[in-house]
């Protein structure tokens, strides 16, 4: 027999099935969790009453470090504040993306950013990129990355 | 009967821009191809988030860097913050500019070159807009022509940019290549049979998405639309190009057989809406945009079939523009109240389609088979 999906405790001995706006939901208590609901056994036919959990406190917004965008705005204009966005709220970007375009890598073309300084190499990038990380400067970080990619691809084997 | 002819209202004359030549391949129905690159500049908020101060430095970032090249140094550069605002409007109306251009703040604006082959939007969605407007079906010509020119301008401004996701957008649907590639198609066919909508939806699965000539959210006025591609990322520039001009080229057969089918099985109603377009455009004293796009659409078609040879493509080309409120008021040199517009509009059409005409339309020799 299934548990009391309210306390865990109990064996479920009421089961109730509603269908509202088209939703159907399920729900397996014990007579306690029921009552504490407002839910009472009866030969009569009752309405059944509202039994949608609780609505699930919402998650913290999130904002851009750069920009201070907030991730809300970004889901109601589909807009997003700066570069460093991408990054802050990268799965978000990710799911749209994919959603619509069915992918998520770049194939076209290329561009060398001239904010990844030529004099830069070995430690001294990733040392720079550490530096942006804690800095909250994800566009460089990202920049950075990819300078350290490019010099790991260019050495000799 | 003789065509009332108003004299000639000659005050301004206008510069077309290159699109309107008509030339180039399958200009009897791809009217202009247009290719367009979104760009940010690393380290500034996206337009719509950004600070007065920041859209400036921005401004004054990209203005600065055309001047400093090739192309770009021949350009003039319109700022929308101090250009009055029947200039913006007529560089809307141009096609250089978005509507949405116009009622944002700061500074923000248009570079274009004469020709306005080449523009570049500044501080619209995204920072950089840059785009090549060219007549006919031209992608790779137009393709080559942003490419190196965004490439120059790239030298000079830092782009937001990451190797896996490509160029950065405001608006992430557009990151990637940044690449839009439009043509402005032409499709009465499709339209007088009925079959418009159908062939639009199969488009849509292909990836297409379908406008209206004065753009998003807009119908298919004159029987022209907007063709363009949905998807910016996960293929090269020249793969979205070739996919979304093999997708279009299918709709164009659908138009061209439409036509031969009006041709063979309807040709006297054909020939009848055509030249009942060139007696409203002849005769009438006031004129919407919508009545004249849609009397022009019947000119080219009558055109493109054979049927009407009265007219050039560039002059239909030219209509176009010249009948939209900004261009009439350029031309008479005054404001013009709501009222007086359809009437100008009316007198400008007389003017730019049958004043070096005999002025009879008994003169006008229909092709035989009718």
């Amino acid at each position: 027999m299934k548990q009391c999906q309210e306390c865990g405790l109990h064996p479920a001995t009421i089961h109730l099935t509603q269908i509202i706006d088209n939703e159907t939901l399920s729900f397996h208590l014990c007579e306690e969790c029921a009552q504490k609901r407002g839910i009472h056994i009866s030969i009569t036919q009752q309405p059944a009453p509202d039994v949608r959990p609780e609505p699930s406190p919402a998650l913290p917004d999130r904002e851009c470090g750069s920009c201070k965008k907030k991730l809300s705005e970004f889901k109601s204009k589909g807009w997003l504040g700066c570069p460093s966005c991408y990054r802050a709220f990268e799965k978000e970007v990710d799911e749209l993306l994919f959603r619509m375009h069915g992918s998520l890598e770049h194939k076209g073309k290329g561009y060398r950013s001239m904010m990844a300084t030529a004099v830069l190499s070995g430690s001294d990038l990733q040392l720079a990129l550490k530096a942006a990380i804690q800095d909250e400067d994800f566009e460089r970080a990202a920049v950075l990355r990819d300078s350290i990619q490019d010099q790991k691809g260019t050495a000799p084997a | 009967m003789n065509v009332d002819l108003p004299s000639p209202v000659r005050r301004r004359r206008i510069r077309l821009p290159a699109w309107c030549d008509g030339s180039g391949p399958e200009s009897d129905i791809i009217i202009t191809t247009r290719i367009r690159l979104a760009r940010n500049i690393a380290g500034f908020s996206f337009p719509p988030h950004a600070s007065p101060v920041e859209r400036t430095a921005v401004y004054g970032a990209v203005t600065g860097a055309l001047k400093a090249f090739g192309t770009g140094s021949t350009m003039k550069a319109f700022n929308f913050s101090t250009t009055s605002q029947l200039e913006a409007q007529y560089l809307v109306e141009r096609r250089i500019a978005s509507p949405d251009l116009l009622s944002t703040d700061g500074d923000r604006g248009v570079a274009c070159d004469a020709t306005q082959r080449l523009s570049v939007m500044i501080n619209e969605e995204d920072h950089i807009r840059m785009q090549c407007l060219v007549s006919g079906c031209q992608p790779i010509d137009a393709w080559k022509q942003i490419d190196a020119f965004d490439a120059q301008l790239g030298t000079a401004v830092d782009y937001a940019f990451e190797r896996r996701r490509g160029f950065l957008t405001c608006c992430p649907t557009n990151s990637g290549t940044g690449l839009r590639v439009s043509f402005l198609v032409h499709l009465p066919g499709l339209i007088l049979t009925k079959s418009l909508d159908a062939v639009l939806q199969g488009a849509s699965q292909l990836g297409i998405a379908a406008r209206g000539f004065f753009g998003e959210h807009s119908d298919a006025v004159g029987s022209i639309v907007q063709l363009s591609n949905h998807t910016t990322i996960g293929a090269c520039e020249t793969e979205f190009i070739e996919n979304t001009l093999s997708s279009v080229q299918e709709i164009i057969a659908c138009e061209q057989r439409a036509r031969e089918r009006l041709l063979s099985e309807a040709r006297l109603e054909l020939s009848d809406k055509i030249y009942r377009a060139w007696g409203i455009l002849a005769y009438a004293r006031t004129l919407s945009v919508a009545e004249f796009m849609n009397c022009s659409s019947a000119l080219r078609l009558g055109r493109d079939t054979g049927l009407f040879t009265e007219i050039s493509r560039k002059e239909l080309n030219a209509g176009m523009l010249v009948v939209l409120p900004a261009h009439l008021q350029k031309h008479t040199g005054r404001p013009l109240d709501k009222n007086e517009i359809p009437l100008v509009r009316a007198e400008r059409v007389r003017s730019l389609f049958f004043k070096k005409r005999t002025g009879s339309l008994s003169d006008i020799v229909i092709p035989g088979g009718i």
